[in-house]
């Protein structure tokens, strides 16, 4: 198998004078869950668009599964599930039908197809409702059954835009659940763009960030945290007063101070010298019961990339 | 291919009578030829309806009546009902989708027409029975069933080209109807209005100078002219990128 499921060579793509996507360039490595992270307009759905074969590029190359996406895309959307900003799913079929229509249109075999679709209703707690019309099911049950139609084929790579957005937390978790175990255990590369960046924390191996059609940040999010989040410390205790945010504000590798009740959130500028600090603040009258030391998270790493590209 | 095909017709057919407004509205639309076509009109032309031309009414408005909602459902109800990108994405190719919702509206517009060509049929010789059985003259049979399929492919193929442009289903039927019912008034108007200019002996003398027989082969090959076009015109519009721009 190739190493890369995804290589990307300066995509763009234009709609009437209008630069969705300019110059992108990204590989993504075979059996990984891989985030495609951006503000609304960034270009995610276009890339997605792009790499089925949907639509063609303006410039620029993109080769899915080894696949060149402009003249090969008949080869490649069998080896590919997609989920889309829409789930697809035909409210006026069953359940069951909409993924024996799914199941036939990929070819499974009779059998392989009843017993896939009785698998993955069961797995996605489904089975029961399986013959009612979908136009009942709730919003959350909806996505279940379009998760299940994209990977009813047992694709190699799936293509899911935004997967977990508007479904409560249990449903969410069991997307991710499913999503994770997807890679993990039958190595299906995971290409997904989001807007929850807890989500993209967890499950992502890398991360790529786009804005305005072009890359702004890749790797893992650890990575992404190391390049461009920066230090914390968190100061939980009591005894925070004005005077006390000020003399921390004029250190040296202070460079912003932060009061949320009983905490103290300071962003730093240089690696700090908790000890240090901690006797400062015992010395203004402070009772600091605990410290945590890190770097920002996902989410203010990226609205700090966000912030940096404006 | 052909698995594909049958594939989308396995699928259009599902949702073939519960689209768009609903199940009842739909056998409404279904029970309307049924009833004119298939009991009133062969009530009121006993004989005639076999062997004057009066049944060719069948050939010429079922497919109208009964495509024009389905077939405007294709691509604007997908698109609509935002099933249409999913659909595109899958492995299925481009020439199967496009034939099979085609197929599959011809099939219904004109398969009912043969039913009620048979179905009126029944109802003429049991109210005229007289121990023979009366059948159509072969060449008005002809005309039913060549100008049925030939309606039939002319409302599907044009349909289609109105649906891959719509943006919804309603919009799609207000555009085909009014493509359709317009040349339709305009003939009326033609043969009310006739009468008013010339005598009516003139225009007998002018129409019986033709054979009927030969006119209906010119309109069928007009018809399968025009057919031929607006499917070769619906394949060359049929293309992934363009729906989704659309």
């Amino acid at each position: 198998m190739d190493k890369m499921a995804i290589r990307i060579q300066s995509l763009t793509r234009d709609f009437e004078g209008v630069r969705a996507l300019d110059g992108l360039s990204l590989e993504v490595p075979s059996g990984i869950i891989f985030g495609f992270l951006g503000p609304n307009g960034a270009g995610k759905t276009t890339t997605i668009r792009l790499l089925l074969g949907l639509l063609e590029p303006s410039s620029g190359q993109a080769e899915v599964l080894g696949y060149d996406t402009r003249n090969q895309a008949d080869q490649l959307r069998p080896l590919v599930g997609a989920l889309l900003e829409h789930n697809g799913i035909y409210e006026q079929m069953s359940a069951e039908d909409n993924l024996e229509f799914y199941g036939r249109a990929f070819l499974l075999p009779v059998a392989e197809r009843s017993r896939r679709i009785q698998e993955l209703l069961v797995e996605m707690g489904l089975w029961e409702r399986r013959k009612d019309l979908a136009r009942t099911w709730s919003r959350g049950m909806k996505q279940k059954l379009a998760l299940a139609r994209t990977i009813l084929h047992r694709p190699r790579l799936v293509l899911l835009d935004e997967p977990t957005a508007g479904l409560d937390v249990q449903a969410a978790v069991a997307v991710r659940e499913s999503l994770t175990a997807l890679a993990e255990q039958e190595g299906v590369t995971v290409f997904l763009t989001t807007h929850n960046m807890v989500e993209a924390e967890k499950i992502c191996a890398q991360i790529a960030v786009i804005r305005q059609g072009r890359l702004v940040a890749l790797g893992s999010p650890d990575e992404l945290r190391a390049t461009t989040g920066k230090l914390q410390v968190v100061i939980i205790g009591r005894g925070f007063t004005q005077h006390v945010l000020n003399v921390l504000q004029q250190r040296n590798e202070v460079e912003s101070v932060e009061q949320k009740d009983h905490h103290l959130v300071l962003h730093m500028r240089l690696e700090p010298d908790i000890p240090t600090l901690i006797g400062l603040l015992a010395g203004e009258g402070v009772q600091v019961t605990e410290v945590h030391q890190g770097k920002a998270n996902l989410e203010e790493t990226y609205l700090q990339l966000m912030e940096e590209e404006r | 291919m052909n698995t594909d095909i049958m594939t989308i017709i396995w699928k259009e057919s599902k949702g073939l009578l519960k689209q768009g407004k609903g199940r009842s509205k739909s056998i409404l639309v279904l029970l309307t030829p049924v009833i004119m076509f298939g009991i009133i009109l062969p009530i009121q032309f006993r004989e005639e309806w076999l062997d004057m031309g009066w049944s060719l009414t069948i050939a010429l408005f079922t497919p109208i009546v009964l495509i024009a909602p389905t077939i405007c459902e294709s691509f604007a109800g997908e698109r609509e009902r935002h099933t249409l990108e999913t659909l595109l994405a899958s492995r299925l190719p481009d020439r199967a989708i496009l034939f099979g919702k085609m197929l599959v509206s011809i099939i219904y517009g004109y398969g009912v027409t043969i039913f009620l060509l048979i179905m009126s049929l029944a109802i003429v010789n049991i109210l005229v029975w007289n121990g023979k059985f009366q059948f159509y003259q072969t060449n008005i049979l002809l005309a039913n069933l060549g100008l049925g399929l030939l309606f039939s492919g002319l409302m599907v193929s044009l349909g289609i080209l109105i649906s891959l442009r719509s943006a919804t289903v309603q919009s799609a039927q207000q555009v085909l109807m009014m493509i359709v019912v317009v040349p339709i008034f305009g003939l009326q108007a033609i043969v009310f209005l006739l009468p008013t200019f010339l005598p009516m002996s003139s225009i007998r003398e002018f129409l019986g100078k033709f054979n009927y027989d030969q006119i209906l082969l010119v309109i069928l090959g007009v018809l399968l002219l025009i057919d031929i076009g607006f499917l070769l015109a619906a394949m060359s519009r049929f293309k992934r990128s363009r729906l989704i721009l659309n």
